[in-house]
């Protein structure tokens, strides 16, 4: 026979009595096993026969031993003095015999190990080296807590090991280091030593021989084999469990060349070294993995161990640096023990075992409610003192419990995310929550840069701005950018496709859980902002939550986007958004003259309802001497003048009008191009519909910031044939760069352009009109450029954000008047 | 609630406390009125879910789509995305359970070692699935000796002398701090 260490393991554990059958069962346990198995290791010791055994006390049976009717027979102070004289070594319990693997978040497991630790290290003054876990349960990462808590070494079952990965060179013959550091010991299924022994018991030690031998094969060194015993499971039977004990110590010393009693601290003294792996998740209960613990007999107790551990969480958080009274202290440290009462496996397995179902079922039950009403009480500042000392009384376990266990290792990734921070507000200032789909760097019309430069100006005047929007690939979830805080909110996608107002509802879930959490979490607002009907779902439903005036922006309508013909039930659809938008917010802002008379037809709003701001301008402005000239000749020749049109590419834009206008504006000035730029859903007819001007059309795509100021600023006319127009920032934009610009004439445009002045208006949607007035700017340069400085002086002077941001709070103000005076 | 309290109150100290269960804990999930989905590997073919959906999320559903909620298909659609980076669009592949009035569901036939993902949701008219939220992602145990696996060593972290008090994960876990669950997307 080949020698080997056995390290004979055994689990000392009881579900906590509060009744009178478990009351019973557990002295039972006491008198019959724990008394006698003290009396027996004591005996041994005093024969003076070596021997070395581990034990397990879980908190539970340390607290049962504590009781003032077992004081006199010294329960834990006998342990203790057997492992000061090296017969025993007492490893650490989970707090609760609670299922690691099956908690859903690592606070909940961290406490039950950090709680199990400190409780060991309360009774037995030093630091647990190992650590049982409840019914050996691992997945992947309680190793992690583990050795976050300096522990050395735990039990896991064969089929841990086994399935390692990568495969075990020593099987079971040696313990794994998981990639954490910490050893695990696999049981060893082959035999079962005390079953072997009830049957062999003389021969006993010839019959695992074979066995030891094999095992042996495998391993580089001598093999442990681990053997675990669960005591809770031999009550009736511990006669024979202390013969057996009896007898395995006793021959320990005569066999110990063969078979030497080692616990697993000794081993990794001899054996410092191990192979490392990955152990496979698993647990020893029957089948090897959880559906001992989570069966359609227990399932629906998963539900309340998960919120509940939140709930526990969410007010460690909380009170963590607060100053509390006593009584909260205690009320918040009762409730964490009823917390990891009601999670120890104890009850899943009495309702499975079918014998006490209805009196574990209660039990489970019980605690939820005790943690429930607990944290109501404190969250409430309404503790009813007899109600803690009297559930102090009954689960008068983990004496030295402290609730902080349970708060989030990393507070910050919790409560100090920076956007939860205190608003720095100026005079007057507020803090807006502006909802908006689109925001730069995604821009797809103009309303992502007319709520950009918006915000930008609100918050240089002193505001809070928190921008909620869609996520764009690249840019970051948060961000704080130009004094805002920015929030790009993930839109789940799955394996098919997803109609666009079914997206459009699922963004605005997403804005208001997202909002809702913030607030959860101490973020006020005092206003909300909505900017077009793609957001209207998550503004009404933050406006009645949050209790704050809703404002909205109404960029567009869709009744001006399709000339007042609402025909398929998309458009009705988005029209009855719209609609409810205005009709929800307190007041409603538009930008042109041309947009106030529609929205008022529209939606039938009353006219104090309604303020007309129109957008601005905001761009750099830019030296001369620093553009880079040449970059104009990738897009013309020299000479060659360029017409720019720039914006999406939809038919409300007109640029089908523009097209249809080339040809005689090639008749009349030959040497001038047209360029597009912008994406949209008519690319490919525009395409067609140009090829045969040939170069004299150019297509470059979606542009970006750089390319587009440039662009504006090398044309020599930039042109806007929109055929529906609210406000026509674009054209701005380009009339700020110095650059003579021809619009239709048409809403917001034809209010931005004095015609003749400053720019040409053509007839909208007429192509001579539009021809001969873009004809006569390349015609008349001097005259153009007369035009487009009085243009660039307009915009500096008339569409100036500080100027419109200012009357926007304005308007923020009356909707909070009106709110706080019942309006 | 309120009752209860006054009764221990009344009676005092002494109380039975077995009378104090008479609260039905099924209620408990509409109380909660959270949106929670949540997946827990049972073993290595099966995996347990539970859902829960709020009342606010059940009216704005409702208003969207234009239907009662009682009213509305209810599906759970699993993903296997195993060694995946998943994105909603890219699973190995996925197929739909519809669940009825169901609030938890055994998932059988899984494949060992491989991970899932799942989504409550509903169909709109056209039958396209809409996902309403999606829990986080969940490994079902390994079941069998590995073959051929890359060799793996401790975390640096633990190779220090003195250990942090923190370890970060450097592998695939079934648990993860609250705040991952509060702010990373999944419910």
């Amino acid at each position: 026979m080949k020698p080997a260490y056995l390290a004979l393991v055994l689990h000392a554990h009881l579900p906590y009595p509060m009744d009178a059958e478990l009351t019973g069962q557990a002295d039972l346990a006491v008198k019959q096993m724990y008394v006698p198995l003290l009396q027996k290791l004591e005996q041994l010791r005093a024969e003076q026969i070596k021997y070395r055994l581990t034990i397990a006390l879980s908190p539970n049976i340390i607290a049962w031993m504590e009781q003032a009717k077992y004081k006199k027979l010294q329960l834990l102070g006998r342990f203790k003095s057997l492992q000061d004289s090296g017969c025993l070594e007492i490893i650490a319990c989970g707090a609760s015999n609670a299922l690691l693997p099956l908690m859903k978040t690592e606070e909940s497991i961290r406490s039950q190990i950090a709680i199990g630790v400190s409780e060991y290290e309360r009774v037995f003054g030093d630091r647990p080296r190992g650590v049982w876990l409840p019914q050996c349960a691992f997945s992947t990462g309680v190793d992690r807590i583990l050795k976050e808590q300096s522990l050395q070494y735990f039990f896991v079952d064969s089929h841990a090991i086994l399935y390692a990965s990568p495969r075990p060179n020593q099987s079971l013959a040696a313990p794994l280091l998981t990639p954490y550091g910490v050893s695990a010991f696999g049981r060893y299924n082959g035999i079962d030593f005390y079953r072997h022994y009830q049957s062999h018991q003389e021969h006993w030690n010839r019959y695992i021989q074979k066995e030891i031998d094999l095992l042996a094969l495998q391993a580089d060194r001598k093999p442990i084999l681990v053997n675990l015993l669960d005591l809770a499971n031999f009550v009736s039977d511990a006669e024979h469990i202390l013969a057996f004990l009896d007898h395995v110590c006793r021959h320990n010393e005569a066999h110990a060349e063969h078979l030497e009693l080692a616990s697993a601290v000794d081993y990794l003294q001899h054996y410092p070294m191990s192979d490392t792996g990955m152990l496979a998740a698993g647990s020893s209960g029957q089948g090897g993995y959880f559906d001992v613990f989570l069966n359609p007999a227990t399932d629906w107790m998963y539900r309340h161990l998960h919120e509940t551990e939140e709930q526990m969480i969410n007010h460690a958080n909380c009170f963590l640096l607060h100053k509390l009274s006593k009584l909260e202290v205690r009320a918040l440290n009762q409730a964490a023990r009823e917390l990891l009462a009601a999670q120890a496996t104890d009850w899943a397995q009495l309702i499975v075992e079918n014998d006490f179902r209805e009196l574990a079922e209660n039990r489970f039950k019980q605690h939820i409610l005790h943690v429930k009403r607990l944290l109501e009480m404190v969250g409430h500042s309404r503790i009813d003192q007899s109600y803690v000392k009297k559930l102090e009384r009954m689960l008068p376990v983990l004496p030295t419990i402290d609730f902080r266990v349970f708060a989030s290792h990393d507070l910050s990734e919790v409560t100090d995310k920076p956007f939860l921070q205190r608003a720095k507000l100026g005079r007057g200032g507020k803090r807006i929550l502006m909802l908006a789909w689109e925001f730069p760097p995604l821009v797809v019309g103009g309303l992502a840069r007319a709520v950009y430069d918006l915000s930008k100006h609100l918050v240089a005047q002193g505001h809070d701005i928190h921008v909620v929007t869609t996520e764009v690939e690249g840019s970051p979830a948060y961000e704080f950018m130009d004094g805002m805080h920015v929030h790009r909110m993930h839109v789940l996608r799955t394996s098919n496709t997803i109609e666009f107002l079914d997206w459009v509802f699922q963004m605005n879930m997403a804005f208001t859980d997202f909002v809702l959490r913030m607030r959860s979490l101490g973020k006020h607002f005092d206003i909300i902002h909505a900017h077009d009907w793609l957001v209207y779902y998550a503004a009404r439903e933050l406006k009645y939550s949050l209790k704050v005036p809703l404002v909205a922006t109404i960029h567009a309508t869709e009744h001006g986007r399709n000339h007042g013909k609402i025909d398929s039930p998309i458009q009705h659809r988005i029209a009855e958004l719209e609609w409810n938008l205005t009709y929800e917010a307190a007041h409603v802002i538009i930008c042109s003259r041309a947009m106030e008379v529609e929205v008022k037809r529209v939606f039938q709003l009353p006219a104090d309802k309604v303020s007309m701001i129109h957008n601005g301008v905001d761009l750099p402005s830019v030296a001369e001497d620093q553009i880079n000239w040449s970059l104009r000749e990738r897009y013309a020749m020299p000479g060659e003048k360029i017409i720019f049109y720039i914006g999406r590419l939809v038919f409300e834009k007109g640029i089908q009008v523009l097209i249809d206008a080339m040809p005689n504006i090639l008749r009349s000035y030959s040497s001038c191009k047209l360029i597009i730029a912008g994406a949209g859903g008519m690319k490919d007819d525009l395409q067609r519909k140009a090829a045969h001007l040939g170069h004299k059309v150019l297509f470059v795509g979606f542009v970006n910031d750089e390319t587009r100021n440039f662009l504006l600023r090398a044309a020599d006319v930039c042109v806007f044939p929109s055929l529906y127009e609210p406000f026509g920032i674009v054209a701005l934009e380009a009339m700020h760069t110095g650059t003579p610009v021809v619009v239709s004439d048409v809403g917001g445009l034809s209010e931005i352009i004095d015609h003749g002045k400053d720019g040409y208006k053509a007839l909208p949607g007429h192509v001579e009109s539009l021809s001969w007035h873009i004809a006569d700017m390349l015609h008349h340069p001097d005259k153009a450029r007369q035009m487009a400085a009085l243009a660039k002086h307009k915009t500096v002077n008339l569409y100036n954000w500080k100027h419109i941001a200012k009357r926007t709070a304005d308007v923020y103000e009356v909707a909070t008047k009106r709110m706080n005076s019942g309006g | 609630m309120e009752k209860n309290l006054d009764q221990i109150n009344e009676t005092g100290a002494t109380v039975d406390v077995t009378t104090e269960s008479t609260f039905d804990i099924a209620e408990w999930t509409e109380f909660y009125n959270a949106d929670r989905i949540q997946l827990l590997a049972i073993d290595p073919n099966r995996i347990y879910a539970y859902w829960s959906v709020s009342s606010r999320k059940k009216w704005l559903c409702a208003q969207h789509f234009e239907l009662d909620w009682s009213v509305m298909p209810k599906v759970i659609r699993i993903y296997n995305t195993t060694d995946l980076f998943f994105d909603g669009t890219n699973a190995n592949h996925f197929f739909d359970i519809p669940v009825g009035e169901s609030l938890s569901w055994h998932i059988h036939h899984l494949n060992p070692d491989s991970t899932y993902v799942a989504d409550f949701g509903t169909y709109n008219i056209f039958g396209q699935f809409i996902p309403i939220m999606r829990s986080h992602a969940v490994k079902t145990p390994r079941n069998a000796v590995v073959h051929g696996a890359p060799i793996v060593s401790t975390v640096s972290e633990v190779q220090q002398v003195s250990p942090p008090d923190h370890i970060r994960s450097a592998f695939f876990e079934n648990f993860a701090t609250l705040s991952n669950y509060q702010f990373k997307g999944s419910v």
